[in-house]
């Protein structure tokens, strides 16, 4: 419940002074805790608060006396995550325990911070600290809650467990929480280790807890001390090495006047299952969260109604207490639906509240008459529940999340798969394959067999996405690209890419900025706007560019071929020349370029082959200027001057000195122009000096030429 | 030096092959080199069964005459690319897929290139066009 800091009240009028009736003795004080036995508490029903002077006889383990916070510290780790309380503004806030350890040692703390959930029962400080004796044995978590679903150690975290037990609490002087309830109506150990705590005690009666239930709803909790509400409040101090045992349901409030470290615990258990039902309905009236209710306190009360349905049917003896309770339980499970029923799917639901509802009627007027305190009175009454809840484990499934109907419809499904992978040898023995083999096979594969063949298997899917495969990306039949076919381009990283005719600048730009490892573009047809992209700052160098039939002028080879004007690679020095300074092939087949072009392209000093098939405004003082000094590029490759019908004959001394310049290949081929009778004269004039290396092509248009 | 080597498959059963038929396999020219070309030598070929090396040396007979290829070379992956498998390969490779699968098995053993080639299109071309589905039988 909501817990608040009301400094004002306690320092003034409340401020340890009983309240309302002195002589009110709700509490019970024991020197220590030999008399707390089953026996008792069966008979007494544990109804009254105990307080136990020393912990002798209580079965408890301690921690020596000078044990701090910071051996707290070493055995539940400094990384661990604690939830706080700012007891001024009721804030929940996190730290880690390092932290937290350092502000509750400083002196003085401009914040209060109270740290009341910390469970470490999964800590190495769990060894230290263990519970009283009495509550091991009553526990209905302990007892019933299914071994096979607890947690185990370094096992998995988030296990559905009601991780209760054990907590130690850290309060730093003057922290108080107000008048609450605990969770579930859960009854409470609580030992003071270090430092005093003041509690305020209201017995749980009916007209109380409406009072209580009115005053939470109030929303002035802080204004109005709910102790002076009530008739009949008790308060309490507990000091170091006391312990305390708070019954199911009362309303208590407590207050730290120095600093003070506590261990406690919560728990439930068959005395007061009848108050701890009445407390969750209260809780659900309050409208609790649920990070502040009992977790999983359904299933736990159903895992405990199998358990006594067991003992029923064994015919043992129950305490009236439980026998209460148990009508108690069975009323309210009985009228939940079974979808809010919580209940787990290991137990028979309808079955249990049969059989409690005959014991109910039949048994339960026997049972009054019967002395079952007597009964109790041996050494070892709880045990019958220990005894016939063993099975109760055993018979639970260690997966219980796919319901029947859902594994049925998962089988056959799974066997066809199997049933598939084994139907041929051959796929045996294709596992077996390398992955260079399965390479080889793919890279003969086109992108649309490889994506098929990339969705059958795992395996696959890794051999075909393999980088090796995608040197080369052929694009270039595509209608457009999209967004997802660049980023998957991107992904590849292919070495040469071929796009579409319709790529646009914004497209081209994107890529070329991304693909630093790209050597060869080919961008056929494309519009100039899309080639424009080539020399931005962020373009790879390319070693090969084929534009053929795309839109290329004279001005754009000259931009083209001059230092990037857009945005270049942050960090680097801005460039000085071309992106095209790489570049080795370059293919301008129809473009409408003419000798102006030729004078900027001969500037590229790594060019070796040109292709400019059908430039039909080139002459041959334009080629001229290609084998001059002032051109930069070796010009070593492949020369293609096909259907270029502007060069006359006049280009034959030009070729001469192409030759001379190392060219491999020169095509060229026959037009009006340059007829094949001067083409073999020039061959038979030229002193060559390998007939191999100079293979001319000539081709024959004779109908036109006749014509 | 009679031209004649003799190869024991992985069951132990032998199989003579004319010399410059096997050499197209780098790895027996590569076992011919390093143990020397004696008539008596028996060559292991521990991962071959009988049957599929009959059908490799069936291949290498055929091809025989063929210029020797350079892998690395890049104008023949070039080719590759574009490249079908000829008639006779093509036939030669219409068998069932466990056994194609051996002889590409085989080939990669022995180092058989083109071979390995042909089979691999062979495969590709029975994936190609299929659904995923499809492909995983």
């Amino acid at each position: 419940m909501r817990k608040y800091h009301q400094p004002h009240l306690l320092t003034s009028k409340f401020s340890y002074s009983p309240i309302n009736t002195q002589s009110l003795k709700f509490v019970r004080d024991f020197p220590s805790g030999e008399k707390l036995t089953y026996a008792y508490l069966a008979e007494t029903g544990f109804e009254w608060p105990m307080v136990f002077r020393k912990p002798d006889g209580l079965g408890m383990t301690l921690p020596p006396k000078n044990f701090t916070v910071r051996d707290v510290e070493r055995l539940i780790g400094r990384k661990r995550i604690v939830d706080l309380i700012d007891c001024r503004n009721q804030q929940g806030l996190q730290m880690t325990f390092s932290r937290f350890v350092r502000y509750f040692e400083r002196r003085t703390k401009r914040r209060i911070l109270n740290l009341l959930s910390l469970e470490f029962g999964d800590t190495a400080l769990s060894d230290y600290v263990s519970r009283p004796s009495i509550v091991n044995t009553i526990d209905h978590v302990t007892l019933c809650w299914p071994v096979s679903k607890r947690p185990v150690p370094d096992g998995e975290i988030d296990l559905a467990w009601p991780k209760v037990q054990k907590y130690c609490l850290v309060s730093p002087a003057t922290s108080y929480t107000d008048f609450h309830v605990d969770f579930g109506g859960t009854s409470v150990w609580y030992h003071v280790h270090r430092g005093e705590k003041i509690f305020w005690f209201i017995p749980p009666s009916k007209k109380n807890q409406e009072l209580f239930e009115k005053w939470t709803m109030s929303g002035a909790q802080d204004q109005i001390f709910f102790g002076e509400k009530v008739d009949e409040c008790q308060r309490i101090r507990v000091q170091a090495g006391e312990t305390l045992f708070i019954p199911s349901g009362w309303i208590h409030a407590v207050y730290t006047p120095v600093d003070c470290i506590n261990f406690g615990g919560n728990f439930l258990h068959g005395l007061s299952m009848k108050m701890q039902v009445r407390v969750v309905e209260m809780e659900e009236k309050l409208k609790v969260p649920n990070r502040e209710k009992f977790p999983h306190f359904w299933p736990l009360m159903w895992y405990v109604l199998h358990a006594y349905s067991q003992v029923v049917t064994a015919k043992h003896k129950l305490a009236p207490l439980e026998i209460k309770g148990l009508k108690k339980l069975y009323k309210r499970l009985s009228i939940m639906s079974s979808s809010t029923k919580y209940c787990p799917a290991s137990i028979d639901s309808d079955k249990i509240l049969k059989i409690l509802s005959e014991h109910a009627t039949d048994i339960l007027p026997k049972n009054i008459l019967m002395p079952t305190i007597i009964h109790y009175t041996h050494e070892e009454p709880p045990a019958k529940i220990l005894k016939i809840d063993i099975p109760t484990p055993k018979i639970l499934p260690s997966v219980m999340v796919i319901l029947p109907s859902e594994a049925q419809k998962l089988k056959p499904l799974h066997l066809k798969v199997i049933g598939d992978k084994k139907s041929t040898t051959a796929n045996k023995i294709s596992h077996n394959f390398p992955e260079v083999i399965w390479g080889k096979i793919f890279s003969t594969l086109c992108t649309r067999d490889r994506s098929k063949v990339a969705q059958t298997c795992k395996a696959f899917h890794r051999y075909v996405t393999a980088r090796s495969l995608w040197r080369h990306v052929d694009f270039s039949h595509l209608d457009s690209l999209t967004p997802s076919s660049l980023k998957w381009l991107l992904r590849r990283a292919p070495e040469s890419v071929s796009l579409p005719r319709c790529s646009s600048y914004r497209q081209t730009a994107f890529l070329l900025s991304r693909s630093p490892m790209m050597r060869k573009l080919i961008l056929r047809g494309a519009s100039w706007s899309a080639i424009s992209a080539i020399n931005t700052g962020q373009a790879p160098p390319l070693r090969c560019l084929d534009l053929s039939w795309s839109v290329v002028t004279d001005a754009a080879i000259e931009e083209m071929t001059s230092c990037p004007t857009g945005n270049h690679r942050m960090g680097t020095p801005s460039p000085s020349h071309s992106r095209l300074m790489k570049l080795q092939e370059l293919i301008l087949d129809g473009a409408d370029i003419s000798d102006d072009a030729i004078f900027h392209l001969s500037k590229l000093p790594e060019l070796r082959s040109l292709s400019m098939m059908a430039c039909v405004r080139l002459t041959a003082e334009g080629l001229a200027k290609l084998v001059s000094d002032a051109c930069q590029g070796p010009l070593d490759g492949n020369l293609n001057l096909l259907n270029c019908c502007g060069l006359q004959a006049d280009v034959m001394p030009v070729l001469r000195e192409f030759i001379s310049k190392g060219t491999k290949t020169i095509m060229l081929s026959e037009t009006r122009n340059l007829p094949a009778t001067e083409y073999d004269e020039f061959r038979h004039k030229l002193d060559l000096p390998s007939r191999e290396k100079w293979d001319m092509h000539v081709k024959f248009q004779p109908e036109e030429i006749r014509s | 030096m009679s031209g004649i080597v003799t190869l024991v498959s992985q069951d132990q059963q032998k199989i003579e092959v004319e010399l410059n038929v096997i050499r197209q396999s780098k790895v027996i020219s590569g076992m011919l080199q390093d143990l020397g070309e004696d008539e008596d030598t028996e060559y292991p070929i521990p991962n071959v069964s009988h049957a599929i090396l009959k059908k490799i040396i069936e291949w290498c007979e055929q091809h025989k005459e063929d210029a020797p290829v350079d892998d690395e070379d890049p104008s023949y992956q070039e080719k590759k690319r574009t490249a079908e498998v000829p008639r006779w390969d093509a036939e030669f490779l219409k068998v069932d897929q466990g056994t194609l699968f051996e002889i590409i098995l085989a080939a990669n053993y022995l180092d058989i290139c083109r071979l390995l080639d042909f089979a691999c299109m062979t495969v590709a071309d029975q994936i190609r066009g299929k659904t995923p589905e499809e492909i995983r039988k």
